[in-house]
């Protein structure tokens, strides 16, 4: 298996917040989605794949390279986009992007023109006076012009309306033509999963959730919905979260086949959608 | 590295129209019998230190070394391009104050002024050296608000300490054991005090750049 991004029992402390021994791997070719509630260490896990905070523990690989040994090797191949955009405002998008391209080897200015003539962006327009989108698109457009195969996105979709959301993500989906590259990107906002992900990796209070590729997370959970008499101390346990209402309950599982074997006929089992999944394990986490 | 300082310089292209002009007023306003010494070192000096800090104040309101560690780069050429930025700028200010100067004596500006020289430059770098080497570990420690109180404090100490130490010793010295302490100055060899004084800066530097990399090296964003 070519792994072009691995992470092993990764943890960081910062006192009021632990990043708690993260592990998941993404292949090469796919797009990964890392999602989670704010809060729950998605940029942290980020942060630490960029070197930007150091990690107490673990291992991060990039296209098999330690991340910190290898760091000027991997960053070389690595284009970043942050949710908040971090360059100089006072610059243009021409300034700001001679300042960039010198750092990598392999930058190409036609590739970065071309994506600005495709986005719709001005070179010669302040980026101060760019809405959140462009920034955005700036962002990408650098990102994607130095023949990167890892793309890491930190939300670059929040704050952003429908369309601009949809253009992202189509322009994600179109990266993946090529099978060399790979795309780590984190949300909140669960469609954004369906409509680009091929792996999921769900964090919560900095641990795992779960990870996994879309499919095999469709056959392990499974939404159950039945009346409220099946419900007793021990079938509790057998789920993730639970809701229960006047008529009966419904309750994730991470394991339709044994819920399956337990009620037999007397539930019904829905395929959850990653709300859900999301909604019903952070609900389920804070009332344990 | 050097793909940092040009950073630096071209985040703020204004700064060095910002010299210019203020070298104009320098001249009118230094060229009492106290300063016309001192007027180029001064000049230099202020170019660099405003340069100094305003490319830190872009890095610190963007939160841009986000960005800088994001590409591929080396924590310790982040560190090092500062100090080096640090040195340009003094060339930059030496340019500008010392073109102004010769500008004023060639157009026959009737105001007292005389080239630049070699003096001049020794003295601005030590003293930004010697500047930079306090602040930059403030700096990267504490970020841009703090160091700029520690920037102020700096500036005033080193345009006031210099009188308040004459005036003191005047006051608290007797006269004799003064005079041997410039008698014994003035046996040294004339190359010892530059030469001294050289050393300790550049060894200050020396020092102030390894707490700054150490620090930086640390450091979370």
């Amino acid at each position: 298996m070519d792994n072009i991004l691995e992470i092993r029992n990764l943890r960081k402390d910062f006192g009021e917040f632990t990043l708690k021994d993260i592990s998941f791997s993404l292949e090469r070719g796919y797009v990964m989605g890392f999602i989670g509630p704010n809060g729950a260490g998605k940029s942290t896990t980020i942060k630490l794949i960029m070197n930007l905070i150091r990690r107490d523990a673990g291992e991060i690989k990039v296209f098999g390279l330690d991340n910190r040994k290898y760091e000027l090797k991997v960053k070389e191949r690595i284009g970043f986009v942050y949710d908040e955009s971090h360059y100089y405002e006072e610059l243009t998008i021409n300034e700001m992007k001679r300042i960039i391209a010198p750092f990598y080897r392999q930058w190409d200015d036609n590739m970065f023109n071309r994506y600005i003539r495709e986005f719709g962006l001005q070179p010669d327009k302040k980026i101060k006076n760019l809405s959140k989108g462009m920034k955005m698109k700036f962002s990408l457009a650098a990102a994607l012009s130095h023949n990167a195969d890892l793309i890491i996105m930190d939300e670059p979709t929040s704050g952003l309306d429908p369309v601009f959301r949809n253009e992202i993500l189509d322009i994600m989906r179109d990266l993946l033509q090529d099978e060399n590259k790979g795309v780590l990107f984190s949300t909140h906002i669960t469609t954004d999963l369906d409509k680009v992900a091929d792996y999921i990796t769900f964090i919560h209070n900095g641990e795992l959730v779960l990870t996994g590729s879309k499919e095999s997370i469709n056959e392990k959970y499974g939404i159950v919905k039945g009346s409220q008499e099946l419900l007793d101390g021990d079938t509790r346990k057998e789920f993730l979260g639970i809701r229960e209402t006047g008529f009966g309950f419904e309750a994730l599982t991470g394991n339709v086949d044994r819920v399956r074997k337990l009620f037999a006929d007397s539930v019904i089992i829905e395929r959850p959608s990653l709300e859900d999944i999301m909604l019903y394990t952070v609900r389920g986490s804070a009332n344990a | 590295m050097l793909n940092l300082v040009r950073k630096d310089i071209l985040i703020q292209k204004k700064s060095f129209l910002i010299a210019l002009v203020y070298s104009v007023f320098l001249f009118a306003i230094f060229s009492n019998e106290v300063f016309r010494e001192a007027v180029y070192i001064m000049g230099t000096v202020a170019i660099a230190y405003i340069m100094v800090v305003t490319s830190n104040a872009y890095d610190d309101k963007y939160k841009s070394e986000i960005i800088i560690n994001s590409l591929p780069v080396k924590r310790q050429a982040v560190v090092l391009s500062k100090y080096l930025a640090a040195a340009v700028y003094v060339v930059a200010g030496l340019v500008i104050v010392g073109a102004m100067g010769a500008v004023i004596i060639i157009s026959g500006i009737p105001l007292p002024v005389r080239y630049i020289n070699l003096n001049d430059a020794v003295f601005a770098f030590s003293a930004v050296a010697l500047l930079a080497s306090l602040y930059y570990p403030v700096y990267f420690r504490f970020g841009y608000a703090l160091s700029r109180m520690l920037n102020l404090i700096l500036f005033l100490v080193l345009f006031f300490a210099p009188g308040a130490l004459v005036s003191y010793i005047r006051q608290n010295m007797d006269y004799g054991t003064a005079h041997q302490l410039a008698v014994r100055l003035q046996d040294l060899p004339a190359w010892a005090p530059g030469t001294l004084v050289l050393a300790a800066v550049i060894l200050l530097t020396a020092v102030s750049a390894l707490v700054s990399l150490k620090i930086y090296e640390s450091k979370d964003f």
